[in-house]
């Protein structure tokens, strides 16, 4: 859990995001190469999105599900070339989504690469992300495009997401590169965004996040993940308990944007009078300008009605 | 007396039937295979993960385990036997029949439409 300690919002990196371009370093996250002729084909059959149809160039974000139908990682399909894809995620753990995939290979004709320790991945969040990534590299990149892009003899990968809800571009590069790439962003707009910032705003913009919202302690339909899915793809892990969850109406609760005045902490179970209500999810420490604080939350379904109010230890939220 | 058909098969093999190995014949037959094997494999994916593998094919792998039954050579990948030991393959047919069936010791749950088991 968190400390709760409140701070003020720094209202330019903020502004960036929603009117402009930030920029945010990932610590550590998921770049891993998937090559060989039926790597593109295993992973349809193995996650919740049609992936057949992701041409080279174009990219695609799925979802890896347990046969429990509870999420493994949540990754970006870039198809770069013919018989190499470049998995993202934004999970710190690599050998998650690795070992899950490399445990399903078995006569297919694939491989698996863990480029995370050596990559940096730079994320372009902002309706003019797409904008300051056609200045930067050269050339326009659609939604869900990939450009393969040589900076300083080095591949530099850019990746256009709009499975997110905002405009969002991904820069993979060499990590010895980050730097270099990120100060020439900078440079043409791009407003380097710190991580209390881009936590808070991922919860404001309702962007779930990996071990957060999702994992293997949630389904993707619950964690917000709905978009996703497709419901007529055929057959994949855990399509059959998804499925289910949907076509019957199981699903027993929904990611949910909470307000209070002070600080909720990660963990902290929600009641209703005497009925659990859900889990907070992610806590964000910043102050709005309206005096509040934003949490996500798994909140149960018969809670999920804005306005209501539910108990976070001893806080007072509200369903936004 | 009738007798309940042996179900035990030694771990280290997978057992074809008399009536599926009759059926593999005309099949190949039927598309002029006069040289031909079974390929039976396990590859990621379906509901459950592990989706069955079933081909009419020419001959084995270099990496492939040859079981030979009721006239049948049967191909296994080494990398997928270790999901398939033990498993009986059978045909039933008729107005309920469902084809090629796998009975597999290593499933510990099956699909609804059983194409797909996880161990």
């Amino acid at each position: 859990m968190q400390p709760t300690t409140s701070l003020t919002a720094d209202s330019s990196q903020l502004g960036a995001l929603a009117d402009g371009c930030g920029m945010f370093a990932w610590g550590n996250a998921t770049v891993v190469s998937h090559t060989g002729p039926d790597a593109l084909d295993l992973l349809h059959r193995l996650a919740t999105k049609d992936l057949l149809s992701v041409e080279i160039g174009r990219s695609r974000r799925t979802v890896l599900t347990s046969a429990k139908g509870r999420v493994i990682d949540v990754f970006l399909v870039a198809h770069t070339s013919e018989n190499e894809l470049l998995l993202i995620s934004d999970s710190s753990n690599s050998d998650r989504l690795v070992s899950a995939i490399d445990y399903f290979t078995i006569i297919e004709d694939a491989e698996l690469n863990d480029r995370t320790d050596r990559c940096a991945r730079i994320s372009l969040v902002g309706p003019n992300a797409r904008a300051v990534a056609k200045t930067a590299f050269g050339s326009n990149i659609d939604l869900d495009d990939v450009m393969q892009v040589s900076v300083d003899g080095d591949l530099v990968e850019v990746i256009s997401d709009s499975s997110r809800g905002v405009e969002w571009v991904d820069v993979i590069c060499k990590k010895a590169s980050a730097a270099q790439i990120s100060e020439s962003l900078a440079a043409i707009g791009a407003r380097a965004v710190d991580e209390r910032h881009f936590e808070h705003f991922r919860i404001d913009k309702l962007i779930p996040g990996s071990d957060r919202e999702y994992g293997e302690h949630a389904n993707p339909i619950e964690a917000g993940l709905l978009p996703l899915i497709d419901f007529d793809k055929g057959c994949y892990v855990g399509q059959e308990v998804i499925a289910r969850l949907d076509a019957y109406d199981k699903v027993q609760r929904n990611v949910k944007v909470l307000k209070s005045l002070t600080p909720l902490v990660e963990g902290t179970k929600l009641a209703n009078g005497t009925k659990p209500a859900g889990v907070v999810t992610s806590a964000s420490q910043l102050e709005t300008d309206s005096g509040e604080f934003l949490s996500f939350a798994l909140v149960r379904m018969a809670f999920l009605e804005s306005g209501i109010e539910l108990d976070a230890g001893g806080v007072t939220a509200s369903v936004r | 007396m009738t007798m309940a058909p042996e179900r035990t098969v030694p771990i280290n093999t997978i057992k074809i039937t008399e009536k599926a190995a009759g059926k593999v014949i005309q099949f190949a037959a039927d598309k002029g295979m006069e040289k031909f094997g079974l390929k039976v494999a396990v590859k990621g994916g379906g509901c459950s993960g592990l989706t069955y593998v079933l081909d009419i094919v020419e001959g084995a792998e270099p990496d492939d385990k040859v079981i030979v039954q009721h006239g049948v050579e049967v191909f296994v990948p080494k990398k997928a036997f270790v999901f398939l030991a033990g498993t009986v393959l059978d045909f039933s047919d008729g107005l309920n029949g469902k084809g090629f069936e796998f009975s597999n010791p290593n499933a510990a749950k099956t699909c609804g439409c059983g194409t797909s088991f996880s161990v």
